[in-house]
């Protein structure tokens, strides 16, 4: 676990496995603010099947093994890697964004 | 839940994911312009965090629940337009990879949670940390009473989004009046999560919280004039 990378991983498997038991054990399975005013003012029906509705993590579950507890934990963690790979391709093209403006910059002031 | 496929009508949801992916497009422009090389793989992890806080919801009232967005909390973390790039990766995250959020409501659910909730809400930050400079931990205090505000402003979002092109045709009064009171209840667990999550980085790493380096710089202007 010596190199950044590495060391960034386990911290990512350690919050979310953290994160993801907490959740799986007692997490609040009542409607949220959106779903609980729709329901209340009768707009929930409006609601679409969504269109992945049949991908392996819809929901936050899978049906991998037979513990409710290890499905969460694992879409939890499986979901904060996607995020940490994605968030950290999206920042490098943050700073590929800064150095060609101030490349453009630099030429204009030539 | 997000904003699901069928609540907003067709032609209201593409003009907002047009704006949303200009929205982004800025942010992920203007994030560029002070973050530094160092700062991503904490922007990566942050993105991982809201990711699994977000699965987690905690009891509001009988029948209700609420979890934290992060809105808040990633913008004092990352600056708002970091918050910005890192809440837009985690609902896209989620209505791709978990079904959660409709793919037609997108834009509608970046607007909301990724953009109006990091920028509205970094606005108010600073408003707060102006207003009362004299509080104790003024940053981590500053930042969960924005977070708190910053949950019923996002909702107005919808609101807002539901008026102009609502599939349902329901009295709008008692709809926003909903919309805004159980927002304002969730806000209170935004609010705690985020003052003590940021007091906790604060305490230990003060220099990755670019709300509060900013602060302070502002903080030593003032003490040298």
């Amino acid at each position: 676990m010596r190199s950044p990378t590495a060391r960034l991983v386990g911290a990512t498997l350690l919050i979310a496995g953290v994160v993801a038991i907490a959740a799986s054990r007692c997490s609040s399975s009542a409607p949220d603010g959106l779903e609980y005013v729709a329901e209340q003012q009768g707009f929930a029906t409006a609601a679409d099947e969504h269109s992945r509705s049949n991908v392996p993590m819809a929901g936050y579950n899978t049906s991998l093994t037979n513990s409710a507890v290890v499905n969460t934990v694992i879409t939890g963690v499986v979901g904060a890697l996607i995020a940490l790979i994605l968030g950290l391709a999206v920042f490098r093209l943050t700073l590929r964004a800064r150095s060609s403006t101030t490349n453009t910059t630099e030429k204009t002031q030539r | 839940m997000h904003i699901p496929d069928g609540f907003i009508n067709g032609a209201t949801s593409a003009g907002f994911a047009v704006a949303a992916v200009g929205g982004v497009g800025i942010a992920i422009r203007q994030a560029g312009t002070y973050l530094n090389e160092r700062q991503v793989p904490l922007a990566g992890l942050v993105a991982a965090f809201v990711f699994a806080a977000q699965m987690f919801n905690f009891p509001v009232i009988p029948g209700m629940s609420g979890h934290l967005i992060g809105g808040v909390l990633t913008a004092v973390l990352l600056g708002p337009w970091g918050g910005a790039v890192v809440l837009s990766v985690v609902v896209i995250v989620q209505g791709i990879f978990f079904a959660d959020g409709g793919l037609s409501a997108l834009g509608l659910n970046i607007m909301n949670i990724g953009l109006i909730i990091t920028l509205g809400g970094y606005l108010i930050y600073l408003g707060v940390l102006r207003a009362f400079p004299a509080m104790r931990s003024p940053v981590a205090r500053s930042a969960g009473i924005a977070a708190f505000l910053s949950v019923p402003l996002a909702s107005m979002g919808f609101v807002i989004q539901f008026i102009i092109g609502g599939n349902v045709d329901i009295p709008i009064g008692g709809m926003v009046a909903a919309i805004l009171g159980v927002h304002l209840l969730i806000g209170v667990g935004e609010g705690v999560l985020t003052g003590l999550i940021v007091g906790t980085v604060m305490h230990n790493r003060p220099d990755l919280v670019y709300g509060a380096t900013r602060y302070i710089e502002n903080r030593a202007k003032k003490a040298r004039r």
